[in-house]
């Protein structure tokens, strides 16, 4: 059994998404502000410390229907009708099991349907309006005015519809659960609360571990982990060797407490006065005893500390290792709780699902790639080869894109969070599965990129925008030319530098640029590829015809892969410069080649001779007619070591033109919006009404939250 | 709601609802008698809705609720919706509101059930029955494990016992100080006469509303007419459904219930067609006499279908509805042809009087078909019990073999096939009354002794395919006038059809017509309402126009009747061109 997709409505930015899980490890990951945390945070709320919800939790796209509903109620239209109106904060959870196991065990509560064949469960949580409460959560907003037109609400009345929404939501809401027949929703049966978190057990580790807090010192954060061991060790359904260890720390301490009661006391009673001593009447004859008494759980939790071995018997304390390491120890030691918690329930959930938020926080590079490959290793370490023992799923959300990268597709969830054909200053989440989305993605190609994205350093699923490159000198030379355009956009007013949003430079080739095609219009990313026109010609040399470099004037095709694809066929040189803009863009990808400086001038086949064209000056091209300058051009380039070129127009001389295509492409990239892009203009209604109402003590809860 | 009234039935109704108003402040009790098309349902909601707005806080405060019983689920669910399921309501039927009330009193159920001869056989099999816990949730009869399942028909005798006993009644005043009753009509009659005699009149005593038309019980033990000197009479005069003439013809069939139409100009029309002036000879086997044989009823059938064509009529389903109330001669077309050969009296299979027939009809039909929809919640819902719980793949797998196995069965199969799956498997459990006739056929078989009329027709009846029963099902579910349980009464068509015959136990419509302007006269005051009754109901069906045919023949008293109800003009007689 294991839990197969959680979908979420209604909750912040997660408007209507769907979250697949993998029966291991699901890899979410995205881009700042796309809702990551929200899931994270609707999860503990519904299964994990029940935390209640606000107006704040709603997602502001729902926001529109409870003016919606409040037309509707002021119409007199019936409470069935209002009530659909009502939003809802839902989540759905499919549990996915084997229809042949002879029992299933809690899961029976929530399967109530009768198709043998059926092998999914479904367990909805619902945040909704109390029955025959829609006139207490409307009251006093009878008159609001709406446009005759769109029937939009008058603006103040909505601030103050909501202000008061957000005092009434905590006593007019309540969270309610219900198992629903997956083939038939109107069949389904109220369950209660506590029957789900039987079922499905939740745990957290957050990203705030309070590892770096100020005076680390004080953060003996390891030592209070063990305190949580020594709980679970010690309830009275806890696995018997586990029982065994808690039960002899009790009776160490007992022991202990045995001497206090006799030897310690004694001292002490000789401390204490003698009451006789003060001669009052009635004092007399009263004797006081001290009692001092020791538990484990203080004992752990006040005067135990973690310490490593050092040198010569001096422990070093916990504090002094590196924050990397502590941070893994945390996560691991975490895990091991929870594994024993788990196994020390009376009645076992059916899955345990725990949450790992970044947990590349303070971990080099490659020990976060080593981390997320042996996160299943570690859950077969501690329960052995049964899996039943303890049926764990982690979702891991993350930031790095070394974890991101050394995930196979098929468990990675990309969160992207967008305002299409939303009201202005609604922002939702789609979460896309790579595992399932990408169909138009050949096997081939799907390992191709895997491995591409395991061995180079790329930010492809954190970044907002990304420009393939070919090679050396546009690596280097690509940031330069940013610069420079940018201070020309600056100059001509833009408002925004290129350069302050999240790019990615990935290096990959005409050769294979066309194969990240799919994967980039899946992540939406806004993408430039910088390309060669790779001019060649066929010249046969005995029996075979080859295709031979030749300056763009004497070629009669290119042979670049990726212009191929995307033009089709095999494309003479003229058709390519003659080739209009329009052509060069598909959805969110444009691709950029050599073109003349000006029309009818000389045409570069590289970076490198292109580069030469947009700066004569630079360089004392030989030759007399325009063709003799390109002859010249293509065997410089030929002998030229291509990183001194790059390095030499990076630092030395920093005074020259960028060529035509690649400023060109730059600029389309530069003026296309990103994914994320929040318009600055926008002045949410709804978050003006919340700036009002009394703050709620969980406020950090709030980020990933996206109603700024 | 209440809005300036802008026709005349909205004016009778709003006049109704003064009336229903000053009686609730008041605190009395009273019967709201709503004939066909009155909008019975709206005022019921209306009361709900004037009682949550006046009532609700105070009542939330002593922790008392209103009290809303519906005769059946659907209606229950559709008041849960329309009340948006306020806490201050507490809807249930009568079954689950019984048992609700019943539960906690663990040991009184149990001596009042040890007391019902309906268990004394199978009480008499355990050794220690005061040990027994009583619960309800399969619907039938079952002792296991120490535990005793009551059937549906346990509930009321039970209940009224339990209102013997004044703590019990302590107990009901004080959680619902008002009852409103849904259809009262239906409700059982015992349970009624329990509820007179120890509240109607009585000081202290919840206040009852009962809601619903006396002349709508169709049949059954409801309670039919309530009367009572502490309990006010408010009818409403309103007919919402059907234009002027047919609402005038409804006044004159039932002139104590006089009803304003919504629209006195909207045109409507009303035929009667009538077989008198047939020189042939008329069936004359005992309840068969008087109809035409059954290829002259086919025929008039069809020369009434054409002169309503010629008319204008649209014979498509969705604008005209035929209602058959003979058998004979159209149980072939509907594609149950075998049955009025078996069973002595259409009631049998028509009117579901048959335990075989009303279960395969009521319960398993309905089960099977969900079950084909995978709609298993309406499947248990259907066989009138809670849903077992799923522990493993063997539960799924009896019940989803079974149910596959009836569904070819259904198919292929006779009625005997189906009943021998049933008996082998106990997979959906067989009615009490079911599985004794059973068990008493079997064993009159294997003794080779004569059976009684009744098993016979059972014996003739599993020789019949069971795509027969489908159909038959499938007539009820849709258009049979005797549906009133299941919600088809308020159901409303834009031209209806009643054809009228004889083939029937319980009703005669000639007896019924030649003294219905008299009912003093009437020979047999039940029979003559029961007839009353469904002629009422099929009458009041239609928006616009309205059509009857007889293929018995009428007495003159009858015609007189006729004529006096619709006018001379709308009579016709095909006889002669049958």
């Amino acid at each position: 059994m294991h839990i197969k997709c959680i979908a979420v409505r209604n909750f912040r930015l997660l408007h209507d998404v769907e979250l697949g899980l993998d029966v291991a490890t699901t890899v979410i990951v995205g881009r700042n502000n796309s809702g990551k945390t929200s899931l994270a945070d609707v999860i503990r709320k519904f299964l994990g410390d029940r935390s209640s919800f606000a107006l704040h939790d709603f997602s502001s796209a729902s926001y529109d229907s409870f003016c919606a509903a409040l037309k509707a109620h002021q119409e007199g239209k019936p409470d069935e009708e209002v009530r659909a109106l009502v939003p809802t904060i839902e989540m759905r959870v499919t549990v996915k099991y084997d229809p042949t196991i002879p029992d299933f065990g809690p899961l029976g509560d929530f399967i109530i349907d009768f198709d043998e064949t059926a092998d999914t469960a479904l367990i909805v949580g619902r945040y909704a309006l109390k029955g025959g409460a829609i006139a207490a959560l409307f009251e006093g907003h009878l008159e609001a005015e709406f446009a005759d037109d769109d029937g939009s609400m008058n603006n103040g009345h909505r601030l103050a519809l909501f202000k008061d929404l957000a005092l009434r939501l905590p006593q007019l809401y309540v969270l309610e659960w219900r198992a629903e027949d997956p083939g038939d929703p109107t069949n389904i049966k109220v369950v209660d609360g506590s029957a789900v978190r039987g079922l499905i057990d939740c745990q957290f580790i957050n990203a705030q571990r309070g590892l770096d807090g100020e005076g680390s010192r004080e953060s003996d954060v390891l030592a209070g982990v063990l305190e949580g061991l020594f709980a679970s060790a010690s309830l009275l359904t806890a696995e018997g060797d586990q029982r065994d260890i808690a039960e002899s720390l009790e009776r160490a301490v007992a022991d202990i407490q045995l001497t206090i009661d006799n030897d310690f006391k004694e001292q002490l009673k000789r401390l204490m006065p003698t009451i006789e001593s003060f001669g009052f009447p009635g004092l007399d004859g009263q004797e006081l005893q001290t009692e001092t008494s020791l538990d484990v759980q203080r004992l752990l939790s006040n005067n135990t500390k973690v310490r490593y071995k050092g040198y010569s018997n001096v422990d070093l304390p916990e504090s002094y290792n590196g924050l990397g390491i502590r941070n893994l120890l945390m996560i691991l030691f975490q895990i091991v709780g929870f594994y024993r918690r788990f196994r020390a329930q009376p009645q076992a959930p059916i899955v345990q699902l725990i949450f790992i938020e970044e947990p590349e926080a303070h971990l080099h590079p490659q020990m976060q790639e080593v981390f997320i490959r042996k996160l299943g290793e570690i859950a077969k370490r501690l329960r052995g080869d049964d899996p039943a023992l303890w049926p764990v799923q982690f979702a891991v959300s993350t930031h790095s894109s070394h974890i991101a990268n050394e995930t196979p597709f098929s468990k990675i969830r990309y969160f992207i969070a967008g305002s299409k054909n939303k009201p202005v200053g609604v922002r939702c989440t789609t979460i896309k599965d790579l595992g399932e989305g990408l169909p138009s993605l050949t096997a081939t190609s799907a390992t191709f990129l895997h491995q591409y994205l395991t061995l180079t350093r790329c930010d492809l699923f954190f970044a907002d925008k990304a420009i393939l490159i070919e090679g050396t000198t546009e690596r280097i030379l690509v940031p330069e030319i940013l610069r420079k355009l940018d201070a020309e956009r600056i100059k001509a007013g833009a408002r925004q530098e290129i350069r302050t949003q999240y790019l990615t430079l990935l290096e990959v080739g005409g050769a294979y640029a066309y194969m990240f095609q799919p994967l980039l219009e899946f992540l939406e990313l806004k993408t430039l590829i910088i390309t060669d026109l790779d001019a060649v010609r066929p010249e046969k040399t005995g029996k075979t015809t080859k295709f031979v470099k030749r300056p763009v004037y004497l070629s009669e095709t290119t042979s670049n892969a990726t212009l191929k694809r995307w033009f089709g066929k095999r494309p003479t040189p003229v058709d390519l410069i003659a080739m209009p803009d329009a052509d060069k863009v598909k959805d969110h990808v444009r691709i950029a080649y050599q073109i003349p400086e000006a029309a009818g001038a000389n045409c570069g086949r590289t970076f490198e001779d292109a580069f030469i064209f947009a700066n004569p000056t630079l360089f004392a091209i030989k030759g007399e007619t325009d063709n003799e300058k390109a002859d010249w051009a293509f065997d410089y380039v030929g002998n030229l070591k291509k990183s001194d070129f790059a390095l030499r127009f990076a630092t030395r001389s920093k005074e020259w033109t960028p060529p035509r295509y690649v400023s060109e492409g730059l600029d389309w990239l530069a003026d296309v919006p990103a994914p994320g892009d929040i318009d600055p203009n926008i002045a949410l209604i709804a978050a003006a009404a919340l700036a009002s109402q009394p703050k709620i003590a969980d406020d950090g809860e709030d980020e990933g939250g996206g109603h700024g | 709601m209440a809005d300036a009234p802008v026709n005349p039935a909205e004016e009778a109704a709003a006049k109704s609802w003064e009336k229903l108003k000053r009686a609730l402040d008041a605190g009395d009790s009273f019967v709201f008698e709503a004939g066909a098309g009155a909008g019975k349902t709206y005022s019921l909601l209306q009361t709900l809705d004037y009682l949550i707005e006046e009532r609700a806080r105070e009542l939330m405060r002593r922790k008392q609720q209103i009290a809303c019983i519906t005769f059946t689920r659907i209606a229950r669910d559709m008041i849960l919706k329309r009340t948006d399921s306020n806490p201050v309501v507490y809807c249930e039927t009568t079954h689950a509101f019984a048992w609700g009330l019943m539960r906690q009193f663990k040991r009184q159920v149990r001596e009042a059930v040890l007391a019902l001869d309906a268990w004394s056989e199978r009480l008499a099999e355990v050794e220690a029955p005061s040990t027994l816990e009583v619960d309800y949730d399969l619907g039938h009869r079952v002792i296991e494990d120490g535990k005793l399942s009551l059937h549906h028909d346990d509930i009321f005798p039970v209940l009224i016992h339990l209102l013997d006993n004044p703590k019990f009644r302590a107990v009901l005043t004080s959680r619902f100080p008002i009852i409103l009753v849904d259809e009262y009509q239906d409700t059982d009659a015992a349970l009624i006469a329990a509820l007179e005699r120890y509240f109607f009149g009585v000081k202290g005593a919840p206040q009852f509303g009962f809601y619903g038309d006396h002349w709508q019980k169709i049949y059954g033990d409801g309670v039919g007419m309530i009367e009572h000197p502490a309990l006010a009479r408010i009818d409403k005069g309103a007919n919402f459904r059907s234009v002027k003439p047919v609402v005038d013809g409804l006044n004159r069939i039932r002139p104590e219930l006089p009803q304003i139409e919504r629209d006195p100009d909207l045109p409507g029309m009303i035929r009667i067609f009538h077989t008198n002036g047939w020189a042939g000879k008329r069936q004359s086997r005992n309840h068969w006499q008087g109809d035409l044989p059954a290829d002259k009823a086919r025929a008039a059938f069809l020369r009434t279908r054409v002169a309503l064509e010629e008319a204008g009529w649209d014979f498509a389903p969705e604008h005209t509805k035929i209602l058959m109330l003979t058998q004979r001669a159209l149980a072939n077309e509907l594609g149950y042809g075998s049955l009025p050969g078996i069973f002595r009296y259409n009631d049998a299979f028509a009117r579901k009087a048959d335990p075989h027939i009303a279960w395969f009809v009521d319960q398993l039909e309905p089960a099977v078909q969900a079950f084909e929809a995978r709609r298993f919640g309406a499947m248990f819902e259907a066989l009138g019990r809670r849903a077992p719980p799923v522990r493993g793949a063997a539960d799924k797998k009896r019940w989803s073999q079974t149910m596959t196995r009836i569904l070819e069965i259904r198919a292929n199969g006779t009625v005997g096939d189906m009943m021998a799956h049933l008996l082998a498997t106990g997979l959906p459990v067989l009615p009490d009354d079911v599985a004794k006739s059973e068990r008493k056929l079997a064993a009159l078989i294997a003794e080779g002794e004569e059976r009684s009329r009744r098993l016979v027709e059972i014996e003739k009846l599993k020789a019949v395919p069971f795509t027969e029963i489908t159909e038959l099902a499938r007539y009820h579910a849709g258009t049979s006038p005797f549906e009133t349980k299941h919600g088809v009464k308020g159901d409303q068509f834009e031209n209806v059809l009643g054809v009228f015959g004889r083939g029937w136990n319980d009703y005669n419509f000639d007896n019924y017509l030649r003294v219905a302007r008299n009912p003093g006269a009437a020979a047999n005051t039940a029979a003559f309402e029961r007839a009353r009754n469904l002629f009422y109901v099929v009458c009041s069906r239609p928006k616009e126009r309205l059509a009857l045919l007889f293929t018995q023949k009428l007495s003159d008293e009858s015609l007189e009747t006729l004529t006096d109800f619709f006018g001379a003009n709308s009579l016709i007689d095909i006889g002669g061109q049958l």
